[in-house]
């Protein structure tokens, strides 16, 4: 036997409201209701947009990840969303070449022009040191060790980059690598952080990172993209 | 060629396709010219002529640097 409950004079919300699995229903003014389906990504929360309900992208959203599962020539990551205010990039870096350490390469939007200019500043050893380049064809901010480091030392990085949906200013890296080559030898641990700058006004839409030695990124190597609102 | 990651950040689609050869050429000059660019910033940075031995063992095989040691040393005599 079924019961019901029966409120005279309150009509019921009919089932067709909802059409596609993970629809919800949400009023829309006194007495009255509308279908809100599932937001078209994942990552996407709940929340107020523009003054209504909607789904929307975290402030601070995971636009990529990926560990690399054997060697790798490059991680593209393309197709950038224009949604967020910055971007901050971390990576886990390691390429195939015959050093213990090195500086590596990231363009923006596919750009091998001698568009970029950057400056390190460096802790090595007990020594620092600054160090500009101009027009150079690729931005190196950011670094990886190479397959004669100790096993398991890897480079970190991490960079912000500011305003990169912006059109009208030039685009600028603020990035930071720690990176050991040898255990127990100090003429190979490196503190770094540097500035670059992209002389483009354009949108950043995509990322292209690369070794500075070698052919490949080897296992393991890894990037996660994240946008903040 | 090798494989390459690419990653859809508006999709999140990953894949993993093979390079071209335009690619694989633009990165052998990207990093022929970062080495040269390295070379050539340590040229700058010696001005102790005890330190040009140590280059000059360093990469008695390059021509470049060879060149880069040649300057130096008409720089500091």
């Amino acid at each position: 036997m079924t019961t019901k409950i029966v409120v005279p004079g309150v009509a019921g919300i009919p089932l067709s409201t909802v059409t596609t699995a993970g629809d919800l229903i949400a009023g829309s003014g006194a007495g009255a209701v509308t279908r809100l389906a599932l937001g078209a990504t994942d990552g996407m929360v709940l929340k107020r947009v523009s003054g209504a309900l909607g789904w929307q992208l975290s402030d601070w959203a995971l636009l990529a990840s990926s560990i690399a599962g054997g060697n790798v020539a490059s991680f593209d990551l393309t197709s950038i969303p224009a949604t967020f205010s910055n971007l901050m990039l971390i990576s886990k870096l390691t390429n195939d070449g015959a050093v213990t350490s090195t500086t590596g390469f990231l363009k923006f939007n596919g750009d091998g022009g001698p568009n970029y200019d950057f400056q390190s500043l460096q802790g090595n050893n007990v020594t620092s040191s600054a160090t500009p380049t101009s027009a150079a064809t690729a931005m190196r901010v950011s670094a990886e060790t190479g397959s004669t480091a100790t096993a398991g030392n890897v480079g970190y990085n991490v960079m912000i980059i500011p305003s990169y949906a912006d059109i009208v200013a030039n685009k600028g890296v603020l990035s930071f690598n720690i990176r050991q080559g040898t255990a127990g030898t100090a003429s190979t641990y490196f503190a770094v952080s540097w500035m670059g700058i992209w002389h483009s006004i354009a949108a950043i839409n995509q990322l292209t990172l690369t070794p500075g030695s070698g052919t490949n990124f080897v296992i393991n190597s890894s990037v996660q993209l994240y946008g903040m609102r | 060629m090798a494989n390459k990651i690419v990653i859809d950040c508006t999709t999140g689609e990953l894949k993993v396709v093979k390079t071209t050869k335009a690619e694989d050429s633009a990165q052998a000059a990207l990093i022929a010219a970062a080495a040269q660019a390295d070379l050539d910033q340590e040229a700058r940075a010696i001005s102790d002529a005890a330190l040009l031995g140590k280059l000059k063992a360093k990469s008695a095989s390059s021509a470049d640097v060879q060149d880069a040691l040649a300057r130096i040393l008409g720089a500091v005599s």
